[in-house]
């Protein structure tokens, strides 16, 4: 190991130019250019974050609808049943009543 | 055992302003075809001129049953009301518009619900069009106080001891309009005890000037309610501004900060992960943090960040940068639970409030914590008892609902998730715009008071990853206090985007054993509604009853049909 090696101030300078000359490479030569890359990924998430809302919005109309249809599926279930009730009450009474007539002419 | 009271009489008030004569017919009628025995009807004309309408109430007069009284002069519905309630002989009071209708056994059900401690009854009510069609029922919840000063959420159908209102002094002058709200708010301060009926048992015509028909149609009726919920706030000893929202009928109660406002330390468990929203990675906790530190109103803060023993050294960094000295590192180590985290930040904490925090959440409205915080060191009410804990409302990153408080219906949800952030909720009761009691609300953004945590024991450990915060819910509410829900306090939460959501069988298991009656049976629900459906969905009134997990869908149409015909022999 070397004498500069084991020097931690050292140690910590050439860490420093390292990360320096890392960074310089990803801004580019001017530190405006890094600016100007923060402040378009900022609006470009700010975009993405409006379309997701509004692909939001659109979603949640999907959900109220699909609410609303499922209450009217329940609603003409229910409807049915009452009518087929009905009916079936009726024709239980026309069955009779001929049944009925058909004992009183057997007799 | 519940004592039934033996053939009281029943005193149905119904003041009379020139409405259609064929609509006052029906409603005449349904009182005269109770199948409730004694019931008398008192019928209050303010002054009506229209054509038709003296006829039919001197028609009415003629009847042993009914009392018509006419004012000299109109006073308007208040006076009118006072007047029937001052000749008023029954036990009982019920309230009836002049174009509404009964259900033939209302007054008996209604009465079937009292018994010697309970002061005030009240049930689901539906609509009619002018035309008499039936268009929607309003299926509620049980006794809600909290969302009662913010929406009058049962209007229809009301009965109550006779003394207790008398005692009140009746509906009061200046409240116009929202004479209901301000009588049931007063009742609801006195009475012992409060019984909602699930059915529907009122029709409500929705009158082109009715409540009923909503926006603008009736506007200083919610300026009178407004009022009527301020002095409402006043007589509990709540210290709180009452502002009108954008949805008509519903108010906004904003309760003042206790002096000094207490120290509030925000618990968040983190590793530290990172992820994609809105197209830019972001680490989680450090965002979450970041909203509230830009953000916040709310003036004392302290965050106990609990961090797993791999959470990366330059997010520790970045919120010691963020919070400075008001940052509290909690080491956690081992296996990852969410429970055992909380419970390590609690013990740390040293704030009288602790605000639990998902780290994939971002503060949204400024005013969020104020709300939580008011709401939790609100005054304790009658019997209803003080809140003990709060929710707040979440959306997803595409701004739908992912938590509108629980349902415990059938097994523990999330109420209304998917619908649109900006929607007020399924009609008519609009739950996703207003502060209201619920049976429970996710952990993921919720406060509670330090020592009422520590009473209760925390998050219980057996739960890991899911349902400790439902467990934490029905124990806060087994103590004898209330959960509420608002939509004032708005938060973002990328939900399971730091973990996969996955329910162990065990957690099932310790959830079901613990709390089966409780999760199968929402006060704050409506039995009618769909057990399938967390969006307050009308559960036909003759279907069977659900048989809980396992239970079949409903029929499709087909089916039904197919099943109807088989079952005639066709």
């Amino acid at each position: 190991m070397s004498e500069v090696d084991q020097d931690p101030v050292v140690h910590d300078v050439e860490a420093l130019i390292a990360e320096n000359k890392r960074l310089r490479r990803l801004v580019g030569p001017l530190e405006q250019s890094y600016d100007d890359l923060r402040t378009e990924l900022v609006g470009a998430s700010e975009a993405v974050k409006i379309a997701e809302q509004a692909n939001g919005e659109l979603r949640g109309e999907i959900m109220e609808l699909t609410v609303a249809l499922e209450q009217a599926r329940h609603n003409i279930g229910k409807l049915h049943r009452i009518v087929l009730q009905r009916a079936r009450h009726m024709g239980g009474r026309v069955v009779r009543r001929f049944q009925r007539q058909l004992a009183t002419f057997n007799r | 055992m519940k004592e039934r009271l033996i053939d009281p009489l029943v005193s149905v008030i119904t003041p009379v302003f020139d409405p259609d004569p064929a609509h006052l017919a029906a409603c005449l009628e349904s009182v005269e075809l109770q199948t409730a025995n004694r019931v008398e009807h008192i019928i209050v004309d303010d002054g009506s001129t229209r054509d038709g309408v003296a006829e039919l109430l001197r028609r009415s007069a003629d009847r042993s049953s009914n009392i018509v009284l006419r004012r000299a002069t109109q006073g308007g519905i208040v006076a009118a009301s006072n007047d029937g309630l001052a000749a008023a002989t029954g036990e009982f009071v019920a309230f009836l518009d002049h174009d509404d209708v009964l259900r033939r056994d209302a007054i008996a059900t209604m009465l079937a619900a009292f018994d010697d401690c309970v002061d005030l009854v009240y049930s689901d009510h539906d609509f009619l069009d002018a035309s008499g069609q039936h268009i929607g029922p309003c299926l509620k919840p049980q006794w809600s106080p909290e969302r009662l000063r913010n929406q009058n959420y049962i209007t229809h159908f009301v009965m109550a001891r006779r003394k207790l209102v008398v005692d009140l002094g009746g509906f009061r002058s200046g409240f116009d309009g929202a004479q209901d709200h301000d009588l049931v708010l007063r009742l609801g301060e006195t009475a012992r005890q409060i019984v909602h009926v699930p059915e529907v048992l009122y029709h409500w015509r929705q009158a082109p000037t009715s409540v009923a028909a909503g926006v603008d149609a009736k506007p200083w009726a919610f300026d009178a309610g407004q009022r009527a919920v301020a002095e409402h706030c006043e007589r509990i000893g709540l210290d709180a501004t009452v502002d009108t929202t954008e949805q008509e009928g519903i108010y906004r109660v904003r309760h003042t900060l206790p002096s000094p406002p207490p120290l509030v330390s925000v618990l968040i468990p983190t590793r530290g992960s990172a992820g994609y929203i809105w197209g830019i990675s972001r680490c989680f906790v450090v965002e979450a943090v970041r909203s509230i530190v830009e953000r916040s109103t709310y003036p004392d803060l302290e965050f106990v960040v609990i961090v797993d023993d791999d959470t990366p050294p330059a997010v520790i960094t970045t919120l010691q940068d963020l919070v400075g000295e008001r940052l509290v590192l909690v080491e956690h180590h081992g296996e990852f639970n969410f429970s055992t985290k909380m419970n390590e930040g609690a013990a740390a904490a040293s704030g009288d409030l602790l605000l639990f925090l998902n780290d994939d959440t971002e503060l949204i409205e400024p005013d969020s914590i104020q709300t939580l915080v008011g709401l939790v060191t609100g005054p304790s009410e009658g019997t209803s008892g003080p809140v003990g804990m709060v929710g707040a409302k979440l959306l997803f990153d595409d701004g739908t609902v992912q938590h509108g408080g629980h349902v415990y219906f059938h097994g523990p949800h999330h109420a209304s998730t998917g619908w649109s952030g900006t929607s007020p909720g399924p009609l008519p009761l609009r739950p996703l715009a207003v502060a209201r009691e619920c049976s429970g609300v996710t952990a993921a953004v919720a406060m509670m008071s330090a020592e009422l945590f520590n009473e209760l024991g925390g998050f219980p450990e057996e739960l890991p990853l899911n349902y400790n915060d439902v467990d934490l819910s029905l124990r806060v509410r087994a103590a004898g206090y209330r959960i509420v829900w608002t939509p004032h306090s708005l938060w973002y939460h990328f939900e399971s985007r730091t973990r996969i959501g996955e329910v162990l069988p065990r957690e099932t298991a310790y959830i079901e054993q613990r709390w089966a009656h409780e999760l199968r049976n929402d006060p704050y629900y409506n039995p009618r509604l769909s057990p399938l459906w967390f969006d307050w969905l009308e559960w036909p009134l003759d279907e069977p009853t659900f048989a809980g997990h396992g239970a079949t869908k409903p029929d499709t149409f087909t089916t039904a049909v197919r099943r109807s015909i088989k079952r005639i022999g066709l």
